[in-house]
């Protein structure tokens, strides 16, 4: 019985956020949510397809037309380009693009690759596959950077990807072109496909250019890029977000997507029409204000050097900082501040072997709650 | 208050926008079909650009009845802030004494429901109309696709006298509206009796390789994009390129 899901663990952040929501006047600096409501002009355009009578039936399984090709043209801007009928498949979130690329693209006993510390899901979905994860730790000292030796030794016969993400969460890390094409020399030479999670993309801090392998024509067939509307819009409830690969690739993972969801909500799809016409402007206050959470988010960490060592973030809207204390048992940790100090943060460990000794801030949070969560913290480590 | 606030807007900005098109005259193309239509009017703006020529679109599709005003008169949208739409209605009334208007206008006809259509119609009539494909994208809101195809024969024949249409010659229900048209039709895609007729399109790494046939001259093209759609818009692209080509002489 149950031999599918017998490994499967209930993600460590909303067992956090479970328990969080047992303690009042807890702050939250655990879940990855942005404060910021959905913008007026996704909203409205959601509305009015309502209004039109345009969202009670499925739209074709691979998603509306009208939103694939406005995606298209965005990737387009992006130095992507991609067949909207053919190469753009519009899914309920990231979530669901990663669960049905790894269900099309493996098979039960491949290995998958996996930088770690990285997003906690990440390995749950490849344990459903029927798949095991190989973690390969990222170089705290190098500002978390890939390291590439440590993929070529990780690789064997059975390695069917390398999933990554970028910018990473938790660590906010933003991997070098120099990095990337490290990884895809390695993907081509052994025949592995390069799964690409994008969905901070937009949240770039030091305005440089976020660099993706899907813009390389000659790997088309290797990448698998998805991103998600949720965090760059603020729609994590809208659930909808997209993947582009060759064509080759999209008919396969169709499949599965048809299996697990038919389609993405209609109204989540007119809703991310309006976002991708429309919502520049907002996208744009919500970068600065990013920008301005990690500044206060660091200088508040500044303060307690004593007990954290941080690497800056440049991209994401996480920080994640290394536990100085002799106890540095992240787990432990985060009850501790929980219990003691009434702030949630997630345990470093949730995000794979290499992140124990950390915790996750989200600086996705308002200053008002960075401010609160931190006055707490000085109180009681300076006690 | 917002319905009659949007309904006092939708009337003024069509009087305003009617107003600058007697004013100004510009070659309208008009562009309908349930997909590639954007990907169409970036093309040719960039080619109707490149030759010399003052041509202008608006990058947004708002989608509402005041989408054509808007890209007409070249102005934002104010979305739902009243604040905004300040500024914007004090532009469009100014907009009439404009002197610089371009020489051509690429105006997508997005429709999504009956009487669309002749809405956008009773604003500003094509000179040169283009219909990409009819799907059942729409059906939702029309009762069958001939009540949908009902809309695409309304802008064929209230294209003006002596403008151009150019009909995708590989889905039916578009090709033959080319029965009920008066004026000179061309018709492009892969089939057969097309006018600009794709020979052959391989998918390279780069893009595809796409070889067609017009006037007696074989072409042959690469392209840095994925699709069929992209392939029409090539062969659209041609025909205008060479309709300006024309017009220019004049």
């Amino acid at each position: 019985m149950f031999e599918r899901t017998k490994d499967l663990q209930l993600s460590v952040i909303k067992q956090i956020e479970l328990r969080a929501s047992k303690f009042p006047d807890v702050i939250s600096l655990a879940q990855g949510i942005p404060n910021f409501d959905t913008p007026l002009c996704i909203k409205r355009r959601a509305e009015k397809a309502m209004e039109d009578g345009f969202t009670a039936k499925y739209s074709l399984s691979p998603g509306m037309p009208e939103l694939r090709e406005l995606i298209e043209i965005s990737l387009a801007k992006e130095n992507m380009f991609y067949d909207w009928e053919k190469e753009i498949l519009v899914t309920n979130g990231s979530i669901e693009a990663i669960s049905a690329s790894i269900l099309a693209i493996t098979n039960p006993g491949d290995e998958i690759i996996i930088p770690e510390p990285t997003y906690t899901s990440y390995r749950e979905v490849i344990f459903m596959s029927g798949c095991k994860p190989v973690f390969v730790p990222l170089d705290e000292d190098k500002g978390w950077a890939f390291e590439i030796e440590k993929y070529k030794e990780a690789i064997t016969p059975k390695t069917k990807a390398i999933f990554y993400c970028n910018p990473n969460n938790p660590t906010g890390t933003i991997y070098t072109k120099e990095q990337l094409l490290g990884l895809s020399k390695l993907a081509l030479e052994n025949n592995l496909f390069l799964v690409s999670d994008e969905v901070y993309k937009d949240f770039i801090f030091d305005n440089s250019k976020i660099f993706s392998l899907a813009e390389l024509s000659e790997l088309r067939k290797k990448v698998i890029r998805i991103f998600s509307f949720s965090k760059v819009m603020a729609m994590t409830g809208w659930r909808v977000g997209y993947i582009h690969s060759d064509e080759e690739n999209i008919k396969e993972i169709i499949k599965i997507h048809d299996c697990l969801t038919t389609c993405a909500p209609v109204v989540s799809q007119y809703a991310a029409m309006g976002g991708l016409e429309m919502a520049e402007k907002e996208i744009n206050y919500f970068i600065n204000e990013y920008k301005k959470r990690r500044d206060l988010i660091c200088s508040r960490l500044d303060n307690l050097k004593e007990i954290f060592q941080y690497v800056k973030p440049n991209g994401a809207y996480y920080v994640f900082p290394k536990i100085l204390l002799s106890k540095n048992n992240s787990w432990d940790f985060s009850i501790e501040l929980l219990e003691k100090c009434g702030v949630a943060v997630v345990p470093g460990v949730a995000f794979g072997p290499n992140g124990e000794g950390h915790i996750r801030l989200s600086f996705g949070r308002s200053e008002y709650d960075i401010n609160k969560a931190f006055d707490r913290l000085d109180k009681y480590f300076k006690k | 208050m917002k319905i009659i606030f949007r309904n006092i807007l939708k009337y003024y900005l069509k009087f305003l926008t009617k107003i600058v098109l007697i004013i100004h005259r510009p070659i309208i193309i008009g562009i309908a079909g349930s997909t590639n239509k954007s990907f169409v009017r970036m093309e040719l703006i960039k080619i109707l650009n490149e030759k010399g020529l003052q041509a202008r679109s608006h990058n947004k599709s708002f989608n509402t009845n005041i989408s054509m005003p808007l890209a007409i008169l070249y102005l934002e949208s104010g979305y739902n802030s009243y604040l905004r739409w300040l500024p914007i209605i004090l532009k469009a009334f100014l907009s009439i004494f404009k002197l610089k208007f371009p020489q051509i206008l690429v105006l997508e006809y997005g429709i999504s429901k009956p009487g669309d259509m002749r809405y956008l119609l009773s604003i500003a009539r094509p000179d040169i109309t283009i219909i990409t494909e009819v799907t059942k994208r729409y059906l939702e809101s029309f009762s069958d696709m001939d009540e949908l195809a009902e809309e695409y024969e309304l802008l064929i024949k209230k294209t003006k006298k002596n403008g151009l249409i150019l009909l995708n010659n590989d889905n039916i229900r578009v090709s033959n509206l080319k029965n009920i048209a008066k004026n000179e039709v061309i018709l492009y895609g892969f089939s057969e009796n097309s006018d600009i007729k794709v020979i052959s399109s391989e998918k390279i790494e780069l893009g595809q390789k796409v070889k067609y046939l017009y006037k007696n001259f074989i072409y042959e093209i690469i392209i840095n994009k994925f699709g069929n759609h992209h392939i029409y818009t090539l062969l659209i692209g041609q025909i205008i390129k060479n309709y300006v080509e024309k017009y220019k002489k004049l």
